[in-house]
């Protein structure tokens, strides 16, 4: 598959959050702030493109020789956690800048299922090494993406009058159904 | 039955790591200055997520002071 076509695929026609329901979780919970939304968006892009290289490895060069291919979610799972583990340890212990900026949003991260989504995704479509690199880095730049974009709309919304009823997270899924329609419209992009 | 016994010892290596580097990572001291950091999650709801606990107490801080 060409790579661009592939980057664009991943990030906008085949945006995690809005085809696939996703990573809900930190869609809704951190999307309140457009700080926190850029935070928790590259810390994403960083944890997801580690472990889903990890995995293609784990997968090809451990499980596929051992004729294990069975295991792969549970070891997948287990590499994922232990993977963001080692990202804090390391983040902690030798960039206290960066764990300022992202520390806070590894361990919302070690549970979002994006992550495992995407590890998954690369074998079940048995991508190459090339395209699980673009894929693990435009499925979570689509995230952001969403993220930033629902974040500024949602500081919007808190100025604005809305309804009783529909304060908080109605009408924020109100807004997500209202992305997800338009950006339905790209799928004849590629 | 080697397989199955390389599938328990890979699967019990992962689970162990995973250990290890939880352990290691708790004794790891946070960098100064981020001592009292708190995520800016409004909670989803989710009410199982190791966050919430966080989120809650903020939220009552911030109550407490008004």
């Amino acid at each position: 598959m060409n790579i661009l076509a592939l980057f664009i695929s991943a990030m906008l026609i085949n945006n995690i959050v809005l085809t696939k329901f996703l990573g809900m979780c930190p869609f809704m919970g951190v999307s309140t702030h457009l700080d926190s939304a850029i935070g928790m968006g590259a810390a994403v892009i960083f944890v997801i493109f580690g472990a889903s290289v990890l995995s293609y490895f784990l997968y090809y060069f451990v499980l596929v020789p051992l004729n294990l291919e069975y295991m792969q979610l549970i070891t997948f799972i287990l590499l994922i956690a232990a993977f963001v583990q080692f990202v804090e340890l390391f983040v902690k212990k030798f960039s206290p800048a960066l764990y300022k900026q992202l520390g806070i949003y590894l361990p919302l991260i070690t549970t979002n299922c994006t992550v495992l989504y995407v590890a998954q995704d690369n074998i079940t479509k048995g991508y190459t090494l090339v395209e699980t690199m673009v894929n693990s880095i435009a499925t979570p730049a689509g995230f952001m993406l969403m993220l930033v974009i629902f974040a500024t709309i949602r500081e919007r919304l808190n100025q604005n009058n809305v309804p009783k009823s529909f304060q908080g997270n109605p009408i924020a899924f109100v807004v997500a159904g209202i992305m997800a329609i338009a950006f339905s419209a790209l799928a004849g992009l590629v | 039955m080697v397989r199955i016994i390389v599938a328990v010892v890979l699967a019990a290596g992962l689970f162990l790591l995973n250990v290890v580097l939880l352990r290691l990572n708790k004794k790891t001291p946070v960098p100064e200055g981020c001592e009292n950091l708190t995520p800016d999650c409004s909670a989803c709801g989710m009410k199982d997520c190791a966050m919430r606990g966080t989120y809650e107490k903020k939220k009552e801080a911030e109550n407490g002071n008004c």
